[in-house]
């Protein structure tokens, strides 16, 4: 087979409006009408209350890392070719804990991150972390769209 | 809690592993069935109720296995609940047998394993996890386990070697079983050395994916008892899905919540379980059951595995007797069923050269189904010796 790898990119519906908050440079999350309670991953009713009205707004893309991981084997072709790389769990200042890519700078439990949701060669938004003000796009240069 | 009386396990099967297999999960699961009526005795037509759980029997299900099988049941159950389903399918079918809603169930957990099924498998485990974890490296379960492992190391003090301490004590009993896929005795050394999968895991924390089936009959004593089968008895049985929703890092899980009751109802405590079979999809969550279950407190399983030995002829506590996943591979759902299986052959004195020497009651737990940054399913059984 030839042509470019890519990461995989299947998503809900629900994804496209992260998407749509990354091109617009926000970082947006479902926060629930009924409760304020903030959702992630995407789903399509509070978990807390249970209302169904969960407009995306824009939320602190503040957060503390929780534990984190360097991976160096993985099933798919186009990880194989960027290997290794950082993943983190981040307890988010707004509420959930949300997985994503971390540079090497922000590898310490409870390290203060700032994440960004920026599109992969696949086109569909992933979060990266990394110390507040800073870029983190650049470790990641081989996994983001150019 | 209505006690089990009277539910008897009998005829527990476990088809040998592979490491890549042509064959379907269908395939696997009525080989399963056709083992377990031969171990027993009994026709086909004697099953009356049949409990399945696979992830690759897709797009065929339980409802399918009955045309394959050609058979009439008055009693179905698929169980999604992979590597928590073998104890769920106990619980099932014992209330089925009790009620009176079936006579004979088998229950069986059988998977194939094939170049691509374990890569689609991972890639559309869940909702949660196809957008917010498998685009980060597309590890699967090891990703989301390295991270609880190392919170967990942190939060308690554990070290590789704790974790290395499970896997080699099962090696030994892989080797005396004789049945598993790794069969080479494994060292501390080669433990430690081994190349890093997801750090802080490497290759020896992560079960291989191969193909197999595990399954088991349950039927009334009084029918074990006429067709003359060597049985063991439910004493206790108990599962809890979703529990400690608001820990942020995974470290406990909900066999915490039910222990007790389990053993009040056994009337037996921990230290009257000759084995405990533990889920092991990573050395930790075998560590993590050995404290939710009361064998140790809660942060103890460090201590408690430098101290106790874990093989089946060590006289400590013989965990995972026949080697465990670590040793036999994952395979699928029947993952979820060999802990239980093993227990039932080792309260039937039918284990191999790994039997426990006058094993009277053992546990065998279940933990399964990663929707996103833990599993959800726990489950757990504590089993006695037939006749007493
Ligand atoms: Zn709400």
């Amino acid at each position: 087979m030839t042509g470019q790898l890519m990461p995989p990119a299947s998503r809900s519906r629900l994804w496209q409006q992260v998407n749509e908050a990354a091109a617009a440079g926000l970082f947006r999350l479902q926060v629930c009408s009924g409760c304020g309670t903030v959702q992630y991953p995407p789903q399509e009713f509070c978990s807390h209350c249970l209302a169904d009205e969960l407009p995306w707004e824009q939320v602190s893309p503040m957060g503390e890392v929780l534990s984190w991981t360097t991976t160096h084997a993985s099933t798919n072709r186009f990880f194989k070719g960027i290997l290794p790389f950082h993943v983190g769990m981040i307890k988010l200042d707004c509420g959930p804990v949300l997985i994503g890519y971390l540079v090497a700078a922000s590898l310490h439990t409870g390290s203060r991150v700032q994440v960004t949701g920026m599109p992969d060669k696949s086109g569909q938004t992933v979060f990266l972390a990394g110390p507040p003000g800073t870029d983190p796009a650049a470790e990641y240069s081989k996994l983001l769209e150019e | 809690m209505q006690p089990y009386n009277d539910i008897a396990l009998v005829a527990p099967v476990s088809l040998p592993y592979e490491r890549r297999s042509e064959r379907s999960a269908a395939w696997f699961t009525g080989t399963a069935f056709a083992r377990m009526l031969d171990r027993a005795g009994l026709q086909k037509h004697d099953i009356d109720g049949l409990a399945i759980a696979s992830f690759t029997l897709v797009p065929d299900s339980v409802v399918s296995m009955t045309e394959y099988l050609d058979i009439s049941p008055g009693w179905l159950e698929q169980i999604p609940m992979g590597g928590a389903s073998g104890p769920v399918a106990v619980r099932r079918a014992a209330r089925a047998v009790q009620a009176g809603d079936a006579e004979i169930v088998a229950c069986i957990g059988a998977d194939t394993a094939s170049a691509d099924t374990f890569a689609d498998l991972v890639e559309n485990f869940s909702r949660f996890s196809t957008d917010a974890v498998f685009p980060y490296g597309a590890g699967g379960p090891n990703t989301v386990f390295a991270m609880i492992t190392r919170n967990y190391m942190e939060k308690y003090g554990a070290e590789r070697e704790d974790f290395g301490r499970v896997c080699i004590a099962q090696r030994e009993n892989a080797l005396a079983a004789g049945t598993a896929v790794f069969n080479k005795p494994l060292s501390m050394q080669d433990y430690l050395a081994a190349r890093p999968i997801s750090e802080p895991l490497h290759l020896f924390d992560c079960v291989m994916p191969v193909a197999g089936a595990e399954g088991f009959l349950v039927m009334t004593v009084a029918r074990a008892e006429s067709l003359g089968l060597p049985y063991a008895r439910i004493l206790a049985a108990g599962e809890r899905h979703n529990a400690w929703p608001d820990d942020d890092v995974h470290f406990r899980a909900g066999w915490s919540l039910y222990r007790d009751q389990m053993y009040e109802q056994a009337e037996l405590g921990p230290g009257d379980m000759d084995f405990l079979q533990t889920y092991d999809d990573y050395p930790v969550i075998s560590m993590v059951q050995m404290e939710d279950l009361g064998f140790c407190e809660k942060g103890g399983a460090a201590e408690f595995v430098r101290t106790r030995p874990l093989t089946w002829n060590g006289g400590g506590l013989p965990h995972n007797t026949c080697g465990g996943q670590l040793s036999a591979g994952q395979a699928g759902a029947a993952g979820g069923f060999l802990g239980t299986v093993e227990a039932i052959r080792q309260l039937t004195e039918t284990a191999l050269s790994n039997q426990v020497a006058d094993a009277r009651a053992g546990m065998a737990s279940g933990y399964g189904m990663v929707n996103y940054d833990r599993c959800l399913c726990t489950s757990a059984v504590i089993l006695g010796r037939g006749g007493e």
